[in-house]
């Protein structure tokens, strides 16, 4: 599975977002049969999911594929008009919804009508921002996914060490040790993984040319400052005791802003993306259900933030 | 009341928003309401509206108001990472909500929860596209609420008179012959109205300064090219029938398209936008309420007096942004940008691409593209 995973991220741009795009269909699924009892209006659901996808991914191609959309005169009147017709789409979904509403089973209607629509919030909605990242850059996906899962990791590995006190009611088996363990851990990784990420256009470019892949050759100018190393200048006292410990004489260092965003990101990823899994446990709590794709639902807190960087 | 609504609405831009947040706050007061029964976790609710709203009206403000915004320095940093703080606003919030999870509540909690997005998302976006469309012009949102009102009193009245067919198993009263009179009487009202509003300048004209009202001279030029009446051609059969039962030669009609805006939207708040009103009675059976509050008297809650307003308010957003909105870019401007901004690359694909567009609209002449573009490549 991690070796297929390296593979679709080599493959190129479109692949990985296909993947996402998968990954948020299964989840999607998963989520709206928790809802359901009897079989009887499974279409509503996959109609929103549809029409919002439909909404989502028509704005991420306008808005990074301007050049295209805008000059074929079959797609133009599509994008110019696009949020009022995906508004129009959305709109017959709710008609049908309220025409469709039967005597003594509105309560179960209006509920799975807002577990739809928290589902599209939660998962949609989420993985549209990640798609979003990919178009900026493949390490705004790489990276973000690979904390998450090393803090994973690692937490798991602390706390099988030297987990003694409880984190949250919620998780019992989460312990406070592995938690800052993993924190620690995941911001060692992070800067390291940032570094060794940086040194590939494959990973820093935007998304010109949709058939780009890691063997291609992917280059950019200008790139975003971010990656670009600047020397800072060391303190003294620093300066003075590396001398002293190493005999050698380093008077600045050169760091990229990238490091410092992985160390924030880092940060994100164990102390606030845990949440996520605490979340989806309770819900598996509070609806009593024992068994569901729980490390997809970690994932899905994120990816905010890295658009949002 | 009414007499205190066009009050509010001649006082200026800023009191009508101030009302539409008055109003938003009351109906998510009133379904927040419905959702709990303990007094225990009620600041929840209330901290994802706060944060919501700075969220939602911090756009609104930087996007209207940024010649104001991106000059302050105190405001600069919270205008640049504004969606970042409303991001970081709502973690905060999820991480509260997370570490308060009960054991033995998980499922109360859950649905608090879930009512509490889905209220927010019914309510306050919708009155965040109400605001939005008031600083457009105040008849985009005079107008759509009074299609609203004008429709649900017709319906009443025919309804009244003739009903007899039900509508909709979900609202025994609404008959369908309400329904369709209402509709052609607010085509009627909607257009008439329509041309009485776009008369007057402070309903037609985008905001600029937050303290416009109606007997300031609010002007603005140049108006949106919608309020202009053009002339139309009538065809000839109609121009015949005219001179034969009126005695008078009309060959054409002067039309403004905001009057065949207003039927479109007048088609909206007839027929769609009746389903709000059915999806709260909906809400109202299936948690067995009878009203969601008190504030009116005989009339219900704030929520009843507004549950289609906010679907009318979406439409008129998606469709003013879609249909109406006009940019103000000028050749001059453009083309400044394209010379001190592009490189010549840049502005060699700008012009192939401009002329494919050009060619696919049929604007210009295929065989041109096959002169020009070549000449381009050559020349590169």
């Amino acid at each position: 599975m991690i070796g297929s995973f390296f593979g679709i991220i080599g493959a190129g741009h479109v692949w990985v977002i296909m993947m996402v795009v998968v990954v948020q269909t299964l989840v999607y699924k998963e989520v709206i049969q928790l809802a359901q009892v009897p079989s009887r209006e499974k279409k509503l659901p996959w109609y929103f999911l549809v029409s919002t996808n439909y909404f989502l991914y028509g704005e991420s191609i306008i808005y990074y594929f301007k050049q295209i959309v805008m000059i074929d005169a079959y797609f133009l009147p599509l994008a110019t008009h696009h949020r009022f017709i995906s508004f129009v789409l959305y709109i017959i979904g709710f008609v049908f919804f309220v025409s469709n509403l039967k005597k003594g089973h509105y309560k179960f209607q209006f509920q799975q009508f807002c577990w739809t629509h928290m589902t599209l919030l939660l998962v949609v909605c989420q993985s549209h921002f990640i798609i979003n990242n990919i178009f900026e850059g493949m390490i705004w996906f790489v990276f973000p996914v690979s904390l998450v899962i090393c803090n994973d990791i690692f937490a798991y590995i602390c706390g099988f060490f030297w987990g003694r006190t409880q984190l949250i009611q919620l998780s019992p088996k989460k312990t406070v040790e592995g938690f800052v363990g993993g924190w620690a851990c995941t911001l060692l990784f992070g800067l390291l993984w940032a570094t060794l990420l940086m040194q590939w256009d494959y990973m820093i470019c935007p998304v010109k040319d949709l058939g780009a892949s890691a063997w291609s050759n992917h280059t950019c100018e200008p790139k975003n400052p971010v990656f670009k190393p600047v020397p800072w200048e060391l303190a003294p006292r620093i300066a003075s005791f590396i001398k002293r410990m190493f005999f050698v004489e380093i008077h600045e260092v050169y760091i990229a802003p990238i490091q410092l965003h992985a160390l924030v990101m880092a940060c994100f990823a164990s102390l606030i993306a845990p949440f996520g899994g605490f979340f989806a446990s309770g819900v598996k709590r509070a609806f009593k259900i024992k068994v569901g794709e729980s490390w997809l639902d970690i994932i899905f807190v994120y990816p905010s933030v890295t658009y949002e960087i």
